[in-house]
């Protein structure tokens, strides 16, 4: 049985700056009406194991903490109070232990979009699974242990500390991953997306029309493909693993690092850039594929580059 | 006589130039009219101050050049035809009689017309301008009340339209591949852009929509970067 909490646990917090009226609301300098609230969500039962979340008017920032409730504070602008009555946070708790929130803006007299917003920040039990949605928003995810499913649309979602699986999709918002220790799956329509430090069994990003970055990655099979972007990766390949790279109209720039060894397949419309010292390499005329063989034999992985239309150069580190 | 006749007569009566029917018609008219009594004690004040204007003699040559042209004018009036010269007797004794016949006949037209068209139950409604100038009006009113809630719709709508835009580019690269491969592989590529086309159809507005538009682009990226597992088999 699905229990209403919003109304019962909304409480109302501390106003941040300016006159503050008895609703609890205030007046900032450019005289709009912000609110502060706090919203607690209790298990019911069962420990709360996943969270759902959307906010298409404003910010949304996740946190996991040590604690087995939810916290959410919301922070809510408008140009007049009847307006700010119109925002609304809906939290629905599900026997099974999961968690959906989701703002709303109630009818009422007109107010343009630019005038309203609710930003939230969400603190969640470290080992809550996390489903999150934002319109133009940030989409922000820190310090969870359960991987995250994370979806935008203008807006950029930045993912740190994260342990689990993470996929998460955008349409025009770049997207940013720091040390995420999981699988890692991520699509992005028009925009670029920036990896740092990712570690886990599989690292697919993929991008229509814009720039992948990939640095400290050392997942065991990577998979990164631009149609119309750049791809740059420095990589640390993990025995018996796999890469792919593919730009079809982009360059694509790949740095190796570590001591395991690689057979490589390359392959380039433009201009094409391999180490000296392999133990073997050869061009096969007919598809202008260049293999080559790094390091040692045994349990070497498996590196295919190519760049239909761009150049591309492939490097060791030393 | 009444007052548009006295105001017709009024100079000539001053200048002593009426018979004494007319005199007498005129002076009965100013005893009972103030307004025309006023009329004709300005037309004598005038008169009176022209009278002490200092008299100026003209030029010698003046006159000459004057009676020249009066003898040409009568000498052409000579040589008209009878018939000309009657019509022109005729016009300068019915003007004073027509210009008002005239007008009076004008406004009664005007008046016959104007009473037709109110009348005409079938008449086409005329153009107006101010309540067009108004509806254009409105429609500014209606930008400034536009509301969050209309500019979240618009905004699922411009998703829309872009990842429709995205995959219409993705599947003419995608079908650049395609042309080179099997034909078994052409059609896996066809059913499987039908099958996620269909999601996109049929998936509510929102997350369910986006996340089909996801798998669609992203199948067609695939392809279109020539991978051969998407296509189904070894190229």
């Amino acid at each position: 049985m699905k229990a209403l909490l919003a109304a019962a646990l909304l409480m109302v917090a501390s106003a941040a700056s300016g006159a503050r009226a008895d609703d609890g609301t205030a007046r900032d300098g450019d005289g709009e009406v912000v609110e502060h609230a706090q919203l607690t969500v209790l298990p019911q039962g069962v420990a709360i194991g996943a969270v759902v979340i959307e906010n298409l008017m404003g910010d949304l920032r996740i946190e996991g903490h040590d604690g087995d409730t939810v916290s959410i504070i919301v922070v809510k602008h408008a140009p007049d109070p009847g307006t700010l009555k119109r925002l609304r946070v809906t939290a629905v708790s599900d026997p099974d232990g999961k968690v959906r929130l989701a703002t709303l803006l109630n009818p009422g007299a007109s107010a343009a979009l630019h005038t309203v917003r609710m930003d939230l920040t969400i603190l969640v039990p470290r080992n809550a699974r996390i489903e999150g949605r934002v319109g133009s928003g940030r989409l922000e995810v820190r310090n969870v242990d359960a991987g995250a499913d994370l979806d935008a649309g203008a807006g950029q979602i930045l993912v740190r500390n994260v342990a689990g699986v993470v996929q998460a999709r955008s349409l025009d918002g770049s997207q940013r991953f720091e040390e995420v220790f999981g699988s890692l799956e991520s699509h992005a329509v028009d925009a670029d997306v920036a990896i740092d430090t990712v570690r886990g069994a599989t690292l697919t990003a993929q991008v229509y029309q814009g720039d992948i970055d990939g640095q400290r990655v050392s997942s065991r099979q990577v998979r990164m493909t631009a149609v119309r972007g750049d791809i740059r990766l420095d990589a640390e390949p993990q025995a018996g693993g796999a890469m792919m790279i593919t730009s079809l109209r982009g360059n694509v720039d790949v740095r190796l690092r570590g001591g395991v060894g690689t057979a490589v397949q390359a392959r380039a419309g433009g201009t094409l850039t391999m180490p000296d010292g392999a133990t073997s390499a050869g061009e096969r005329a007919a598809d202008r594929w260049v293999d080559a063989q790094f390091g040692p034999r045994r349990s070497r992985a498996s590196v295919r580059i190519e760049s239909r239309f761009g150049d591309l150069a492939f490097s060791l580190a030393q | 006589m009444n007052c548009r006749e006295l105001t017709a007569s009024v100079t000539a009566y001053l200048d002593g130039e009426l018979d004494d029917a007319e005199a007498s018609a005129c002076r009965g008219h100013l005893r009972t009219c103030p307004a025309c009594r006023t009329l004709a004690a300005d037309e004598a004040a005038v008169r009176d101050g022209l009278a002490d204007l200092e008299r100026v003699e003209p030029p010698a040559a003046l006159w000459s050049a004057i009676s020249a042209r009066l003898g040409e004018a009568e000498i052409a009036d000579s040589q008209r035809a009878p018939a000309a010269r009657w019509w022109s007797r005729l016009v300068a004794r019915v003007r004073p009689v027509l210009v008002p016949v005239g007008l009076t006949a004008s406004a009664c037209a005007i008046a016959i017309i104007v009473v037709q068209v109110r009348r005409s139950p079938a008449r086409e409604p005329l153009p107006i301008v101010v309540p067009a100038m108004q509806e254009v009006a409105r429609p500014s009113v209606r930008i400034a009340l536009r509301d969050a809630s209309d500019e979240l719709a618009d905004e699922q709508r411009r998703i829309d339209d872009k990842f429709r835009d995205t995959a219409a580019d993705l599947l003419e690269l995608a079908r650049g591949e395609i042309a080179h491969a099997s034909p078994g592989q052409a059609r896996q590529f066809a059913l499987e852009v039908a099958r996620h086309e269909k999601a996109v159809l049929y998936a509510p507005a929102g997350r369910e929509r986006e996340r089909a538009w996801h798998v669609l682009t992203a199948y067609l990226e695939t392809v279109a970067i020539g991978d051969r597992l998407a296509l189904g088999g070894d190229r």
